[in-house]
């Protein structure tokens, strides 16, 4: 199991390091930050060891070797500088600090949205297929089945609709969007950020639980057609019990392949959701960073994205080898 | 074990029911001749259903297949024409009725800008459709490509285990990337081009599941009798792909494009809307949506309807296809 589970994780890290690798050559050789120095309604141009300088510290001069400038960045990386923001923004501030700010306010998101979509898309999963052919199962296959063929943007926008129609009807809503309010403090503030936290999370549970439930049917309809759930049956265990005690789990084991790859779906989801919620978090950032030609910071997002991605392929390892004795 | 002797294909089914017609046999002729009747026509076209006609019968006996293909139909018809006979184009501003809501001159309204959402729908729904057919086809291809050459190389001594585990390497590689980043990142170089260069950079980032199924998909079909035997023959290793391995997997690749298409679709839509897939000159259906305004609800519901309307319906047509295919599913009957 050890030597399992370190060989797998192994191989995760030299991918996240490569993809990573790979997002920064790729961002460094189509972006041109150093533009912002000459902008096209200059009165003088900036003086030559002033360009230099202002280049050299940000790790953007393309007088230095594309590869130069690589090393440079996975030296600092090793020590544990991102390096500092670079492009239309002259701010000159450390990723590090910029994603430290962001990662909690998109993180909060992305895993209450990810666990509460994978109990939601499992338990239904498992009901419909163990009552098929019932009125739930075909409204809940239907209702999946609509919700994977809309692209996210549409999700929030017939979430935040309907919030919007019944606060024009009612006069209580939640808020449509921000996730904070300066304007309150303590209990209050509390309050609204709890509301503020609804309609997002809905969205990517939601997303999550409509794809895990087309998946999870798919395999309970696999184990119900088993000779041992047949032979749990035959020994006079009920069905319920039988399938809590011998299917789910059965059930569950090719689950863990998808999970692996929810997280990186779900921090897709969460990209859109900061944009039309209004929330200062990673997704938001990496979408000004690529419009601000900023290199450091556009890697920066790669490299939390490909660790997010490792974090739950191996969890989802883990689950699978705890799971699945076969594999221990 | 199977007498090829035993064999007997669906002609000479045919062929054993003319011969065994009840006027011409001594011992049955007592027997009523109208429960014996053939009926009209060639008997052998009555018993002898290739695999394409079987497959049209499956497909066109399931409703929600023929309601995906008519909408799906409809909606090509809709944008090769309604761009051409509706009076507003896409870029036409009419600021006086801007945030008007549909009117028999603007059909689904007008939003902030003054643009009417009718005809930004149709010609959206046009790049749309070009997109995600083309990234379909392109992604098979690619994932054919890989899929099939890892599936194939990797029982073939330790070189092929090697490019096998490269290749499957390499769909891990491109699965760890953030693909959305990616595009995002082409995004400048897009601007700067033709707007059918979204094609194979959305192809790029969307080939690797497939890929992983087909390589799965030929290690089996390698171990097969016929293709080892073809190997000992010296047959080339493409044509054997070509000729053995690929009619083998033909149906699994068949839905996996209808099915691609929609994810293209979604896939550019979602990057139009942030602002980095299809720009100024031209409009997709996701551009149309960045124009939302939740006070006006005409503004996105119609391009939103539009699109649900395609994906839903081409999803439709790709899990009929998948049922008629499939043996195993209730629909087999002839």
């Amino acid at each position: 199991m050890a030597r399992f589970i370190s060989i797998r994780v192994l191989t995760y890290v030299i991918l996240v390091f490569l993809a990573t690798s790979f997002a920064y050559l790729l961002a460094a050789s189509l972006m041109h930050p150093e533009d912002v120095l000459y902008p096209p309604a200059a009165p003088k141009p900036v003086p030559e060891a002033t360009a230099q300088a202002y280049m050299n510290a940000r790790n953007i001069n393309p007088d230095v070797p594309l590869f130069q400038r690589y090393a440079n960045w996975l030296g600092g990386l090793v020590r544990g500088d991102f390096g500092v923001t670079t492009g239309t923004n002259k701010e000159m501030r450390p990723v590090l600090t910029v994603l430290s700010e962001r990662i909690p306010i998109s993180l909060r998101l992305v895993v209450l949205g990810t666990v509460i979509g994978t109990v939601v898309g499992v338990v239904v999963g498992m009901v419909t297929a163990v009552r098929r052919r019932s009125i739930g199962d075909r409204s809940a296959t239907l209702l999946s089945f609509v919700l994977v063929s809309l692209p996210t943007p549409v999700v929030i926008l017939v979430v935040q609709q309907i919030n919007q129609a019944i606060q024009n009807r009612t006069g209580y809503g939640l808020p449509a969007i921000n996730p904070v309010n300066p304007l309150l403090h303590g209990w209050d503030a509390f309050v609204y950020e709890s509301k503020a936290l609804v309609m997002p999370t809905i969205v990517l549970a939601v997303l999550a639980a409509a794809s895990y439930s087309r998946y999870m049917k798919v395999t309970t309809l696999d184990v119900l057609g088993s000779d041992y759930l047949r032979t749990a049956r035959a020994k006079g265990l009920t069905r319920g019990k039988a399938m809590n005690r011998h299917g789910l789990r059965m059930a569950l084991i090719p689950m863990g392949q998808y999970f692996a790859f929810a997280i990186g779906a779900a921090f897709t989801g969460s990209l859109f959701v900061e944009l039309m919620f209004n929330w200062q978090g990673v997704g938001r950032y990496v979408i000004s960073a690529i419009s601000m030609a900023d290199i450091n910071g556009t890697a920066a997002v790669v490299l939390y994205t490909g660790v997010l991605t490792l974090l739950s392929a191996t969890l989802a390892d883990f689950l699978q080898g705890l799971l699945d004795p076969r594999i221990r | 074990m199977t007498n090829p002797s035993d064999l007997r294909g669906a002609d000479d089914a045919a062929t054993l029911q003319i011969e065994s017609d009840h006027r011409a046999n001594a011992v049955l002729e007592g027997l009523p001749p109208s429960e014996a009747e053939p009926p009209a026509g060639d008997a052998r076209s009555l018993e002898s259903i290739g695999r394409g006609e079987l497959l049209r019968r499956r497909f066109l006996r399931n409703p929600s297949a023929v309601t995906g293909m008519v909408i799906v139909l409809l909606l090509i018809l809709a944008a090769i024409f309604a761009p051409m006979l509706y009076q507003y184009g896409p870029f036409e501003r009419d600021l006086r009725n801007a945030l008007t809501g549909p009117t028999q001159f603007h059909w689904f309204g007008v939003d902030e800008n003054g643009y009417d959402v009718f005809a930004r729908t149709m010609v959206g729904l046009r790049i749309s459709l070009v997109i995600g057919a083309g990234t379909a086809l392109l992604t098979t291809l690619l994932a054919l490509l890989v899929g099939t050459i890892a599936g194939y190389v990797s029982y073939k001594g330790r070189w092929g285990a090697f490019v096998d585990g490269a290749l499957v390497n390499l769909i891990n590689l491109f699965l760890v990337i953030p693909g959305l980043l990616l595009l995002m990142l082409f995004s400048p170089v897009l601007q700067q081009a033709s707007w059918l260069w979204m094609i194979p950079l959305l192809a790029v980032f969307s080939w690797m599941l497939t890929a992983r199924v087909l390589r799965a998909m030929t290690q089996q079909l390698v171990r097969t009798e016929y293709v080892e035997a073809s190997r000992f023959m010296g047959v080339n290793p493409v044509v054997t792909i070509v000729r053995h391995i690929i009619p083998n997997i033909a149906s699994w690749i068949i839905i996996d494009t209808t099915l691609g298409v929609s994810a293209a679709i979604l896939g550019e839509t979602g990057l139009s809307f942030i602002g980095f897939g299809i720009q100024y000159p031209n409009v997709s259906l996701g551009t149309v949506l960045q124009g939302y305004n939740i006070s006006a609800p005409w503004t996105w519901i119609p391009p939103a309807a539009v699109l649900a309307a395609l994906v839903i319906s081409v999803n439709l047509m790709g899990e009929a296809l998948r049922d008629a295919l499939d043996p195993t599913s209730g629909s087999s009957r002839v």
